[in-house]
């Protein structure tokens, strides 16, 4: 149907339309980008929690660094600092530290357990360690880490609270390991 | 739908006659007039006064009447087939594919809801119900009896592995099963599934103006509300709309109209107000707030050349949550009056965002070339932060134990065909053969470049029949990111017919 419009009420009518769907076509800011609370991470393109307002970030960007890290070079990294612990980490009175293929080469002291690395292969040398550890007994050189709410299968497995090397420390509470 | 305009309809002709308000028959047999045959000559004397018709020859005379009237209705009937009333038209479309797609890389992730494998494959059934109820109301019901849910897959194992080790396992496999047996025979059979696509009252007064209430297509683009198989050049949709950028389907109203500014020159509009999107929205929304759209398109048709342009506005604000039920009990585990209520609920949001989506399309017809574009952009703002899945954020490069946050982003896509139809006419053969290739780009979310991808197609579309459509295509998808989803060739042919 025809009807004796003219043609500058249809332009008008089509601009006012236009003009009333511009301001819809929102547009991504830096102000909009991440919620208050929230920072932008350009690495990752991606918003992550601001647990002060900005000042850990530099922790969080540690900590991503370093679950990065590990996530590239975890199995190499945990394997060399399982199996050649430094001399500090090493307990002679308590076997703590020694080399083992299984718990059976774990006696005659607290350490009792052998400790694996469980990206590795199981035939792969472990380390004598001490199952339900304090911190204190695992020394310095050691962290007494709960593995028990760990991401990975193979860190629940350990025995709950495991004296870990303190290289290794930081990577298992990457993974969900409590250590002390 | 423009691709049902040639489909053949049935009409019930709905006893308009019997109604009354069937046209009468201009040429029918008149009704005989008892004293016409041996009526005396109007200059005759005067006869003697005749004798009262009796009883029995009045009653006579009525049926006579009565059955003239009943041979001229008769006649009629055939007349109200074409009224405009009709109370209900049927009709559909289907499809049958056959093709498989081809990785690169035998290991490829997308291959897990592709069809790698050689197979036949359907779309479904699509059929339509219309009636006709007056000259400007009407309602139409369009719904798609599928094969899916049966067989559908949506979870699979995942291995995680550091170097030759497994550290984790997550997922079971998860395939959707909907077998059962009948309660007499015991037949084993499978239960398929049931998409409406559309379902409203229209009323139309005039054609500048309609409105229609109820589930209605998203009036964007070219291919949306001509979406039956048989009219789709390709074997399948162009790759933005497979990825829901802007939504299909709406529930709520809409009004459109059409205006002719010239004798070439024609502008649609629609309006659109619904339920904004969300994971019910098809019949219940989420959210006080509504969506609300805007469509215009102009269309200047003067053979040979036809062009038309257009583009859709749309805002919605999406929005899931869950209901909970909380229960304040006192000390003596009675509900605590000091709450009101004590046995009550509330909705805890865990997905809500602003979305803006911007659509713009075009078609030129020259001759028997065809050009056709089209173009969408969706923006999502979030108010409440989304924590990205293990996998995505995996893909992303972010380490597994990192909490992230979806940012705000971008959904784009688009495509550009091109074809040409080639009239062929023998004294076996009356088809026409519709080589063509197109160029599709979509890019889902900008926050995840893993997931955009590139696909170049070309094919051959035949019509043997205007009921019928042979379609054979080729085509090569080329992800963003290769390390995850190599390139793929897909080869597909497709028998597409309406009824």
């Amino acid at each position: 149907m025809a009807l004796p419009l003219h043609w500058g009420l249809v332009m008008r009518f089509a601009i006012t339309l236009v003009a009333a769907a511009l301001p819809l076509a929102g547009c991504v800011t830096s102000a909009n980008r991440c919620l208050s609370g929230y920072r932008y991470a350009p690495q990752y393109d991606a918003c992550l929690q601001d647990t002060d307002g900005g000042g850990e970030d530099a922790a969080i960007d540690a900590a991503i660094d370093a679950a990065t890290d590990a996530a590239i070079d975890a199995s190499d990294a945990r394997v060399e600092a399982a199996t050649t612990p430094s001399s500090d980490a090493s307990d002679a009175s308590a076997g703590l530290g020694r080399a083992c293929q299984s718990s059976a080469d774990c006696t005659g002291g607290r350490a009792t357990y052998c400790l694996k690395d469980p990206t590795q292969s199981p035939t792969d040398p472990g380390i004598c360690s001490i199952p339900q550890c304090t911190a204190s007994e695992c020394t310095s050189a050691y962290g007494c880490c709960d593995c028990s709410a760990a991401l990975i299968t193979g860190l629940k497995a350990w025995p709950d609270g495991v004296c870990v090397p303190a290289a290794d420390v930081t990577t298992v509470e990457q993974f969900g390991c409590k250590c002390q | 739908m423009g691709a049902c305009a040639a489909i053949t309809a049935f009409a019930i002709p709905a006893s308009a006659a019997a109604q009354g308000d069937a046209p009468s028959a201009p040429n029918g047999p008149s009704v005989p007039d008892a004293s016409a045959p041996g009526a005396p000559p109007p200059d005759a004397p005067a006869p003697a006064a005749p004798a009262q018709p009796t009883l029995e020859e009045r009653l006579a005379d009525q049926q006579r009447q009565i059955d003239a009237l009943r041979e001229q209705a008769a006649a009629a009937a055939p007349e109200a087939t074409f009224s405009p009333t009709r109370l209900l038209s049927f009709w559909g479309f289907s499809d049958l594919s056959f093709g498989k797609m081809i990785y690169d890389n035998p290991n490829a992730l997308y291959q897990v809801q592709t069809p790698s494998s050689l197979t036949f494959f359907s779309s479904g059934i699509n059929l339509y119900a219309k009636s006709e109820m007056t000259r400007t109301l009407s309602a139409l019901v369009e719904t798609r009896l599928t094969y899916t849910p049966n067989g559908y897959a949506s979870n699979w194992p995942t291995e995680v592995d550091v170097g030759n080790t497994t550290v984790q396992n997550l997922n079971s496999f998860q395939r959707v099963d909907t077998s059962t047996r009948g309660p007499y025979s015991q037949l084993q059979y499978r239960q398929d599934g049931l998409l409406i696509e559309r379902a409203y009252l229209e009323w139309k007064p005039a054609d500048w103006f309609g409105i229609r209430a109820g589930r209605f297509l998203t009036p964007f683009g070219i291919w949306n509300e001509d979406h039956g198989s048989p009219v789709l050049i390709g074997v399948d949709y162009p790759q933005f709309m497979n990825f829901n950028i802007v939504p299909i389907w709406q529930l709520g109203l809409e009004a459109f109209g059409s205006v002719g500014l010239s004798d070439e020159l024609r502008m649609e509009y629609a309006l659109t107000v619904a339920n904004s999107r969300g994971p019910t929205d098809e019949y219940k929304d989420l959210t006080d707030m509504k969506a609300v759209g805007a469509r215009l398109k102009l269309v200047y048709d003067a053979e040979p050349l036809m062009l038309r342009i257009g583009g859709y506005a749309y805002y919605s604000h999406y929005r899931d949550s869950e209901d909970h039920i909380r229960i304040q009990l006192d000390p003596s585990l009675t509900l605590d009056p000091a709450y009101s209520p004590s046995f009550g609920a509330y909705s805890q949001t865990t997905q809500s965002y602003d979305e803006t989506v911007l659509t713009a399309d075009a078609e030129i017809r020259f001759h028997k070339l065809r050009i056709i574009g089209e173009f969408a952009r969706q923006t999502v703002i979030y108010d409440q932060a989304s924590q990205v899945a293990d996998d995505e954020k995996l893909l992303k490069g972010v380490p597994f134990n990192v909490t992230i946050y979806d940012p705000s982003h971008y959904g784009l896509g688009g495509y550009v065909m091109a074809a040409y139809e080639i009239p062929i006419h023998t004294r076996l053969l009356d088809v026409a053969v519709t080589p063509y290739a197109g160029y599709d780009y979509v890019v889902p979310s900008t926050t995840e470049p893993v997931r955009a991808n590139t696909q170049i197609r070309g094919g051959l579309n035949l019509k043997p029949s205007p009921w019928v459509t042979l379609k054979l295509e080729a085509s090569r998808l080329l992800p963003e990111n290769k390390y995850v989803a190599s390139d793929a060739t897909a080869i597909m042919s497709q028998i597409a017919f309406s009824f």
